[in-house]
């Protein structure tokens, strides 16, 4: 059964939820993404600090160096389940492409992720054709993509956040993250359940991050996209413009 | 119906080392008592999935306590002798005495020296309110979602196999237990009679490996449905859903048996996540 089928029934009256409540959820929510954004952005200006503007490209162990700005991160969000950097090919001089992935690891701290990128392998991981590289490199800005479960990486369930590495007007590539989402819950969540209304946080394609509300459960996709012209809905607000996410407070507790 | 041949198939020891396999006489004897595959003939062990890795003396030893947590041994039973359970557990008799010994420390087994001694079950620790609490605030909402879409598979396919498979005694036990459950008291006896009730659909179900699933997961879960909440399951309600359920198999109504189960255990998802909900929020 579909969330809108399930909210089309049983049908009780509104809690009506202030302006000010809302606003200060959107804003949380908001904050949640923007700490991500922070560090990804904390890494791609190490990254930045290294290059050399007009001068010579990146070697991979170049890139090699800047791996203490990864586990810096890795070790300040604890849901971050890895994290790295994703070369754009004209930033590289020795390899066609790089990529530059780490994990956490129980044992060892952190480990490599270790994948074929070289195009025309044929276990490539074409990273060039992943919607968080695209977006991060050709129209310069923050992206977010999923909830999804990553399977060449770790079959965790994640949100790939992606920020782009810019110097000189040259995007270099991107600083990207794989967020749990079984940690990071506990950040866009709290926000959610001081909302006396059943609210729910969908990303761009219409898919739950998460709600308030047993009824609508991590992953599931809304058939149509919330709007406050249907009555089901009391208030629709978008979180963050760039990352497509929007909060969603119904009209009725679900049943 | 279950050929022998299948059976002898099925109990092939997974993962033993091959100078643990138990001797062809024992083998014959435990095909013969699965035949009836019945929750209380059953070998349990059997059921418990060999384990690989580093911590297999703990692996090992949480399989063991989530059987005992379950009533699945009953209290005073003598455990297989520690050669026999190693060899169905494919571990070394080593890492099973740590295990027992863990066991021992958390007070699940006893161990009596001397001419008839051996491990002994002490029987379920209770569930403290409090634990079960702390338990469902660390888990996530993404991992309840995850662990009720598997139970619904499970459950699902269960209930559907069950209704073509089982046997009159099967369902006749079926009706007690939910019966048991309609009228239980405590958290221990809901999570007793509503997780072997899990179990006994799958072994009505014939299947080794579902039933095997449904003991990881009623052992991993079980008695989490019954978190003390405001939005607390009735036994008597969820009672109600196991005898509908039962009807259905014993109807031989695959599909509706079927949606059934699925439904039920979308509904125990649904508690599960409310009552996270309600523990998380201020």
């Amino acid at each position: 059964m579909t969330a809108i089928a399930q909210a089309s029934s049983h049908r009780r009256p509104a809690s009506p939820v202030s302006h000010a409540a809302l606003k200060q959820c959107v804003d949380a929510v908001g904050a949640a993404a923007d700490g991500v954004r922070d560090a990804l952005a904390t890494m791609a200006a190490a990254m930045v600090d290294a290059w050399d503007v007009g001068g010579r490209r990146f070697t991979v162990a170049d890139i090699a160096a800047l791996q203490p700005h990864i586990f810096e991160q890795l070790d300040r969000q604890p849901w971050f389940d890895s994290a790295g950097y994703v070369m754009s090919e004209p930033a590289l001089a020795d390899q066609p492409r790089h990529l530059e992935w780490w994990r956490r690891d129980q044992r060892y701290s952190y480990l490599p992720l270790v994948l074929t990128v070289e195009p025309g392998a044929p276990d490539c991981y074409d990273y060039y054709t992943m919607e968080w590289f695209l977006a991060a490199l050709n129209e310069q800005r923050r992206f977010a993509s999923g909830p999804k479960i990553d399977l060449p990486c770790a079959d965790v369930y994640i949100i790939t956040f992606s920020y782009p590495v810019i110097a000189g007007g040259e995007v270099l590539g991107v600083a990207a993250a794989d967020v749990a989402l079984s940690r990071y819950e506990s950040q866009v969540r709290p926000p959610l359940q001081q909302i006396a209304a059943p609210t729910v946080l969908l990303n761009g394609e219409r898919r739950v991050i998460t709600s308030n509300d047993p009824a609508w459960t991590t992953g599931e996709k809304f058939r149509e996209l919330p709007v406050v012209a249907n009555p089901e809905w009391q208030a629709v607000e978008s979180v963050t413009d760039e990352l497509g996410w929007i909060l969603a407070v119904g009209c009725a507790p679900q049943p | 119906m279950f050929s022998g041949q299948a059976v002898r198939v099925n109990a092939l020891r997974r993962g033993a080392e091959p100078w643990l396999t138990v001797p062809q006489r024992a083998e014959e004897e435990y095909v013969a008592r699965v035949m009836t595959l019945s929750l209380n003939e059953v070998s349990i062990a059997q059921l418990l999935v060999p384990v690989t890795g580093s911590c297999l003396a703990d692996s090992v030893g949480q399989q063991l306590a989530d059987a005992i947590q379950l009533g699945l041994f009953a209290k005073g039973e003598q455990l297989p002798s520690e050669y026999v359970l190693a060899g169905q557990l494919g571990v070394s008799t080593l890492t099973l005495r740590e295990a027992l010994a863990a066991l021992r420390n958390r007070g699940l087994v006893e161990t009596r020296r001397g001419r008839n001694g051996g491990s002994f079950v002490c029987g379920p620790s209770p569930a403290p309110a409090a634990r079960l609490r702390a338990r469902l605030r660390e888990l996530s909402a993404v991992e309840l979602r995850d662990l009720g879409d598997e139970w619904t598979a499970i459950a699902g396919t269960t209930a559907r196999l069950a209704a073509s498979r089982s046997s009159d005694d099967q369902i006749a036990r079926l009706r007690s237990l939910a019966d048991e459950l309609a009228v239980s008291k405590s958290i221990s006896t809901h999570t007793r009679a509503n997780s072997r009730f899990a179990i006994e659909l799958a072994l009505a179900a014939q299947s080794e490996r579902l039933t095997r699933a449904e003991v990881r997961l009623q052992g991993e879960s079980g008695e989490l449905l019954w978190t003390p909440s405001a939005k607390a399951l009735r036994p008597d309600e969820v009672a109600a859903d196991l005898h509908r359920i039962v009807d259905a198999v014993a109807d031989e109504d695959m599909e509706l048996s079927r949606t059934l189960a699925e439904t039920r255990t979308q509904r125990n998802l649904r508690f599960l996540i409310a009552a996270h909900l309600e523990l998380t929020g201020s």
